[in-house]
């Protein structure tokens, strides 16, 4: 609905230019993730949230009704017209633990798809989104006493992959204010595991260990758009059904579990000029992935996913308004530490730039979360999200 | 602001102050340490250490290298005890020469001279005092390799020359040295008259120790037909013509050494492992690694301890060097002296691979105690260069092996004392369950 709600600009040109180097700078970008020993990436890794650039800044507060975020499927049908989008969003972060601290960098390419109409009734949609992002890397050391003499050793463990969800979707206007949509999911990725430890002592060799897992599994979901007046705006989406399978590098399924069921709500609110204002809340029942892990070895648990924000029409650029968002988001981890949960408190702002007529979006958003898990273990990150829609 | 109003090219200034952030971001590559073992659950690397005994089967192969493939052709003697030979064969003297350019070839009929020349190899020689070389003609009936045949033909009938080898100084790091032993040209001739080999036998007259090691490949026979200077000398190298159904063992016995009496104090029994002497002996161990750990764990070290006997005899200075090599058979390889062979460096001629997949180690004979090997390496080596189950033995040899008396010997698994039998020594790391958390 928001980006419905976008003037369309005037010229063509060096904007849409503009926006091709941006993402010709995002793609050159890509580098390996660094992450090391964090509270976010625990388990089977952190939920980056599905959510599209827009949707991050006003702290997912419109996901349920924005067509780039997959979530509810409905949402699909506030997408004026056929629309590819790409996502790409680094996050900073310090965890902290006692005196100690440590800094990485993640980067993520969370969300790409498209949504395509079909007359004015039927949006289509294919989207890839990452579920759970298992990328991190640890470095320790120590000494240990081999026959009489002191070793020192350096472990560096190393975890990339994550699980994506891949959603085709369809969505139907059943009246001018009502939208319905389903979607199915089918999900793949893996995890790449690699432990090396080196000794002092040349007498020892290396020990390297390198595992490769693949999950494969399905589910189903739906969502609805609902707007009673004109001013307010009504959703929900959920997920529901479907087995979540591990399997070695070899093939050999090692472990299944329940896909989690989600739930989901959000209102958005259009009554004052020029401004959006939305709260959503989500429930997700990741105790469901305990079985994927080993008998002692997840602990996963349910989680809430609370947000609120606005999005507003700010200054102008040529004949666009540059849409200026805010939000801030309460939500828990779904791998606890130590036995306890990790709850993620974020702020985010942003702002989404029309160009080319219409054809070219570009959303930046700015999220700065802290979460918080065992007694003297905390974290603060900085994601800088950013996105590009083309129409063709 | 400014931008209420701007223009497309300030969109562009924009859009590069926001992609700004997320450079930065791509630029970051940080490593710390500090919050593990905490945040870093299942990435526990365990170290275990065991003990055990290594081997199903640990003995002594003699009689390795086989005749003529030694690295040396050693003459020696060591008082009473040690008496070694130099055998050269010169099957196939060229009878006829051609007097002129244009000429036919003629028969030779004179010689103005005639020599063997060897290449002494002095730096791994022990040459303490001059030492003379002694050359017996050696050909005649009857087994013509064995040392009851061969021995009594080293008499003062039969000798054919001598030169003197001098002595390495002090300082003197000449390393090749050609000696040229004189072969009375009458007896030669007799010999191309009849169509006979010559096959020399060379043996050490000293006062004390000496060894002399012949480089072989550059024995030469060299006679001189013809006093016309235009005509060069004949020149051919060691040849055998028998057997005549087996060229490997034709190359062998073209030059040889011949053990008249080998090294002293080396009683092979299955109480020792010996590596060394004369003949040559190595030492087969096939390992025997616990399913548990061979299978499922990672070896990061192995260090095998084997405890040395003294070998008397020898001066307290000699030493050996002692290479342990990975045998490289399949597993249908079972014959213990076949699987002795098939032990080498397996990237010796690979340009900038490790050229040592196992320490060698410097021994003295009259030395005792444990003596560590440290087979980490071939360890790796077993698990990353050979696909399927591979021979998991390891040979001891002598670097010298065949060319040198020097012995060491080794306390065997069938040792009395248990606390002196061999033990391997492992340092080990079980999975690690991260993949599935």
């Amino acid at each position: 609905m928001l980006l419905s709600s976008r003037p369309t600009p005037a010229p063509v040109g060096r904007p849409l230019a503009a926006a091709a180097l941006a993402l010709v700078a995002l793609l050159a970008a890509g580098r390996p993730t660094h992450a090391q020993g964090t509270l976010g990436a625990q388990g089977l890794g952190y939920p980056p949230g599905q959510v599209s650039t827009s949707a991050l800044a006003t702290g997912g507060a419109t996901a349920e009704f924005d067509a780039l975020s997959p979530l509810n499927e409905a949402a699909m049908l506030s997408s004026p017209a056929t629309t590819i989008h790409f996502q790409y969003a680094p996050e900073m972060r310090e965890t902290s633990l006692g005196d100690a601290s440590s800094s990485s960098t993640v980067q993520r390419f969370p969300v790409f798809g498209i949504v395509g109409r079909v007359g004015a009734r039927l949006a289509l949609g294919v989207h890839a989104s990452t579920l759970l992002d298992r990328s991190w890397a640890t470095v320790s050391s120590g000494q240990f006493m081999s026959n009489g003499a002191v070793v020192a050793y350096r472990d560096e463990v190393t975890s990339t992959g994550a699980i994506t969800d891949v959603r085709a979707a369809a969505a139907w206007r059943l009246a001018p204010r009502l939208g319905v949509g389903l979607g199915v999911h089918v999900y793949t990725g893996e995890n790449r595991t690699e432990v090396v430890e080196t000794f002092s002592d040349p007498a020892f060799t290396s020990f390297v260990q390198r595992t490769l897992v693949d999950y494969n599994g399905a589910s189903l979901s739906g969502g609805v758009n609902w707007a009673p007046v004109r001013q307010l705006a009504l959703a929900a989406s959920g997920r529901a059904g479907g087995t979540l399978r591990m399997n070695s590098g070899a093939g050999t399924k090692l472990s299944s579990a329940s896909v989690p069921t989600r739930a989901a709500a959000a209102a958005q609110y259009s009554g004052i000029t020029g401004a959006v204002l939305a709260v959503r809340g989500e429930w997700q029942g990741w105790s469901s992935l305990d079985d994927l892990g080993t008998e002692d070895g997840l602990d996963a648990r349910d989680t809430w996913d609370l947000g609120v924000g606005a999005d507003v029409a700010g200054p102008r650029i040529g004949n666009s308004a540059v849409a200026l968002r805010a939000g801030a988001r309460l939500r828990d981890l779904p791998f606890a530490v130590d036995g306890s949960s990790v709850r993620e408190t974020s702020f985010s702002g942003g702002l989404g730039l029309t160009l080319a007529r219409g054809r070219v979006l570009l959303d930046f958003a700015a999220q700065r979360a802290s979460r918080d898990g065992p007694a003297d273990a905390s974290e603060t990150g900085w994601t800088f999200s950013s996105g590009i829609a083309i129409r063709p | 602001m400014a931008f209420v109003t701007g223009s497309p090219r300030r969109a562009l200034v924009l859009t590069a102050l926001l992609v700004l952030p997320l450079a930065a971001a791509c630029s970051e590559k940080l490593e710390t340490t500090g919050t593990c073992p905490v945040l870093c659950p299942d990435q526990g690397v365990t170290r275990q250490e065991s003990v055990i005994p290594p081997f199903s089967v640990d003995t002594t192969i003699v009689g390795i290298p086989l005749l003529g493939q030694s690295m040396y052709t050693m003459i020696a003697r060591a008082g009473d005890t040690l008496d070694v030979r130099g055998i050269m064969r010169f099957d196939a003297p060229p009878r006829f020469f051609r007097p002129s350019a244009g000429t036919d070839s003629t028969a030779i009929t004179t010689l103005q001279d005639a020599f063997v020349s060897v290449v002494v190899d002095r730096l791994v020689s022990l040459l303490p005092a001059p030492v003379t070389l002694e050359m017996y003609d050696v050909d005649g009936p009857g087994s013509d390799t064995a040392v009851a045949v061969l021995a009594p033909r080293f008499a003062p009938e039969r000798l054919l020359g001598s030169v003197v080898a001098p002595p390495l100084g002090a300082g003197d790091t000449t390393r090749f040295d050609t000696l040229q032993v004189p072969v009375p040209t009458a007896a030669l001739l007799a010999k191309l008259a009849a169509d006979l080999p010559l096959r020399v036998g060379l043996r050490v007259v000293s006062a004390g120790d000496a060894r002399v090691l012949i480089v072989p490949g550059n024995t030469q026979l060299s006679y001189d037909p013809s006093p016309d200077t235009t005509i060069g000398p004949i020149q051919i190298s060691a040849r055998s013509i028998t057997p005549a159904n087996n060229i490997q063992q034709r190359s062998d016995e073209s030059e040889f050494t011949l053990v008249v009496a080998g090294s002293p104090g080396l009683p092979d029994d299955v109480e020792h492992l010996t590596v060394g002497g004369l003949p040559g002996r190595r030492s087969l161990l096939q390992f025997d690694i616990p399913r548990a750990i061979a299978d499922s764990a990672t070896i990061v070290r192995a260090t095998l301890v084997l405890t040395q006997t003294p070998v008397r005899g020898f001066r307290a200075l000699d030493t050996l060097v002692l290479l342990p090599r990975p045998v490289l058979a399949s597993p249908e390889v079972v014959d213990p002296f076949r699987l002795a062979q098939l032990a080498a460096n397996p990237f010796e001629n690979i340009p900038g691979a490790e050229q040592r997949p196992l320490d060698s180690l410097r021994l003295s004979p009259s030395d005792s105690g444990d003596v560590e090997f440290e087979l980490g390496r071939l360890i790796l080596f077993w698990r990353e260069n050979v696909p399927g189950t591979p021979q998991r033995a390891v040979v001891l040899r002598s670097q010298l092996e065949g060319a040198s008396p020097l012995a060491v010997r080794f306390f065997s698994a069938q040792a009395t004392m248990e606390a002196v039998r061999p033990r391997l020594r492992l340092t080990y790391i079980p999975p690690v369950a991260i993949a599935r958390p």
